[in-house]
C-alpha cells in the first residue's frame, strides 16, 4: 500500500473480493486492516471494496466486517441494491450504501457480490443494469469475484469469455477481477492480479502481484507490481529407489537442503516456506523413518519459518507368483518371504528368516511362552552366518 | 487520466503455507500500535 498507492499517490484503490480470509476474523486481523485502510484515508486515497466468497455476507444477515469498516469510512463497500425489496440493482453510493460510485478523477466504479455458481446469470443482470444507468463520459471499472476457465486447473464453475462478454458491450473498460491467486490478463480488459501472497505451497509458482492502472481515453495500461516483501517458497523433492538404508535417507533429505543453500534456492536469511518431498519406495518399514526428528535439522539448517516435511514414499511390496494349488506351507513360505525380502537389512537372509518365522509361528499356535517366543526371535536375528 | 491500484484475495488472517501452526504473518504485535498505552489493569472481583 506504501509503495504502490501511498508514495505515487494513485486516485483510489480496489480490492475485488477477499480483502479477508473468513466472515469472522481474530481482532489482531481487523486491526491490520484497519491500520493499512487508515493510512490510505490520511493519504486521501479512498478504497473501493467488494466482497469475496471467503468473507461475504452469509445469506439472511446484514452485517459483515467489510460493512464494518465500510461504516467506519475506511472503505466504500460497493454492493447492488436488494431489487426483491424494490430497490434499484445499481445506486449511487451515499456515503453509506451504495452499487457505484462515480470519482472525480472521471472513473465510474461498479460492484458486485459474490455469486458463484450462478455469476453467469448475474453478469447478465450486472449488464442490462449499467445500460439503464445515467450516462457517464468516463470509463467504468466493475469489480467483480470470480475466475475465468483455463487459468487453473480442477477449477469447476469458470467463465468463460462468451459470459463476461455482455459486460464489454454494456460498455465496462476494465474488468476488476479476484478469485483465483494466479495473474492472468484477458483481452486487453479482464484483469486478476492473483492473491497479495501465495496461500499455499501449490501457489509458489504462480505469478502474482498488485495492478498498477493508467486508464487514458478509454486504453487500459495495467502494470503487474511484484516488488514487495512476499515470502519465500522453495519446493525440494527426494525420490528414493528402495535400495537406500535409513541412514541414507536421512543423510540424503540433510544434502537436498545444503545443496539448495549451496545454489542459492534457499536463502535461510529470509526465513522461507520450504517444502521436502519425500517420494518413491522405501526398502524398510516406512515408520521407522522419525519424520519429527528428521524435520528439526533441516529446519535449523535452512533456517526457515515453516520446514513441511511430506513423507510420500511407499515401503517396497514384493508379491510372489503361487501355484493356484499351493499348499498353505507354501503360501505362508511365500507371504514370510515377500516380507522379509522388501527389508534393506533382512533380505539378504530372507530364506532363513521366513524358515524362522514359520517355526515362530508354529511356537505361537503351541502355546509357548512370551519369553520363549522373545528368545527363540534372538537367537534367530543374532545367528547370522555373515556377520 | 484516473491512476489506481487492483489488488484481490489478500485473505488477512489465513494460516498460511499449509502449516496449522504457522497463522499469520502478522500478529498482535507487529500491529498493535497503542499497545504501548495499555497499562496494567487491577481486577476487581465483586
Amino acid at each position: 500500500m506504501e509503495k504502490y498507492a501511498i508514495a505515487p499517490q494513485v486516485d483510489f484503490v480496489l480490492i475485488a473480493g477477499d480483502l479477508f480470509e473468513h466472515r469472522t476474523i481474530q481482532p489482531a486481523t481487523l486491526n491490520q486492516a484497519q491500520l493499512a485502510l487508515q493510512a490510505l484515508k490520511e493519504a486521501g486515497i479512498p478504497v473501493l471494496a467488494i466482497e469475496g466468497n471467503h468473507d461475504n455476507r452469509p445469506y439472511g444477515t446484514k452485517t459483515s466486517w467489510l460493512r464494518y469498516l465500510a461504516s467506519w469510512g475506511l472503505l466504500i463497500l460497493l454492493e447492488p441494491g436488494d431489487t426483491a425489496a424494490g430497490e434499484p440493482f445499481y445506486f449511487p453510493w451515499d456515503g453509506e450504501r451504495g452499487g457505484y460510485i462515480d470519482l472525480e478523477c472521471g472513473v465510474r466504479v461498479l460492484g458486485s457480490y459474490w455469486y458463484g455458481s450462478t455469476a453467469p446469470k448475474a453478469i447478465e443482470q450486472i449488464s442490462e443494469a449499467i445500460a439503464q444507468l445515467p450516462p457517464t463520459p468516463y470509463p467504468n471499472i466493475l469489480m467483480f469475484h470470480h475466475g475465468m476457465e483455463g487459468q487453473i486447473s480442477r477449477y469447476q464453475g469458470a467463465l468463460r469469455y462468451a459470459d463476461v462478454a455482455p459486460l464489454k458491450a454494456a460498455g465496462v473498460n476494465y474488468l476488476a477481477l479476484g478469485h483465483i491467486h494466479k495473474n492472468y490478463e484477458v483481452e486487453g480488459w479482464i484483469f486478476n492480479p492473483g492473491s497479495t501472497e501465495a496461500n499455499s505451497v501449490e501457489e509458489a509458482g504462480f505469478d502474482r502481484g498488485v495492478y498498477s492502472v493508467e486508464i487514458s481515453r478509454g486504453q487500459v495500461r495495467a502494470e503487474l507490481k511484484q516488488d514487495y516483501q512476499q515470502r519465500s517458497i522453495v519446493r525440494l523433492k527426494l525420490t528414493l529407489r528402495g535400495t537406500e538404508s535409513l541412514e541414507e535417507v536421512e543423510l540424503g533429505a540433510i544434502a537436498q537442503v545444503q545443496t539448495a543453500i549451496t545454489q542459492g534456492k534457499i536463502d535461510p536469511t529470509a526465513q522461507p516456506i520450504v517444502e521436502l518431498r519425500i517420494d518413491g519406495q522405501v526398502g524398510f518399514d516406512r515408520l521407522e523413518l522419525d519424520i519429527r526428528k528428521l524435520q528439526q535439522p533441516l529446519q535449523e539448517m535452512s533456517n526457515a519459518l515453516i520446514f513441511l516435511l511430506k513423507y510420500q514414499a511407499d515401503a517396497i511390496a514384493y508379491a510372489s507368483h503361487l501355484a493356484e494349488d499351493a499348499s498353505r506351507i507354501q503360501i505362508e513360505q511365500e507371504v514370510f518371504m515377500d516380507l522379509v525380502v522388501a527389508h534393506n537389512t533382512y533380505k539378504k537372509r530372507a530364506p532363513e528368516l521366513a524358515q524362522g518365522l514359520i517355526a515362530l509361528k508354529d511356537l505361537q499356535m503351541e502355546g509357548r511362552s512370551e519369553l520363549e517366543m522373545y528368545n527363540f526371535v534372538q537367537t534367530l536375528l543374532h545367528n547370522d552366518p555373515s556377520s | 487520466m484516473p491512476r489506481f491500484l487492483h489488488l484481490a484475495d489478500v485473505h488477512l488472517g489465513f494460516d498460511r503455507y499449509d502449516s496449522k501452526e504457522r497463522t499469520q504473518d502478522f500478529t498482535m504485535r507487529s500491529t498493535m500500535p497503542w499497545k504501548s498505552m495499555r497499562s496494567p489493569l487491577k481486577l476487581i472481583l465483586f
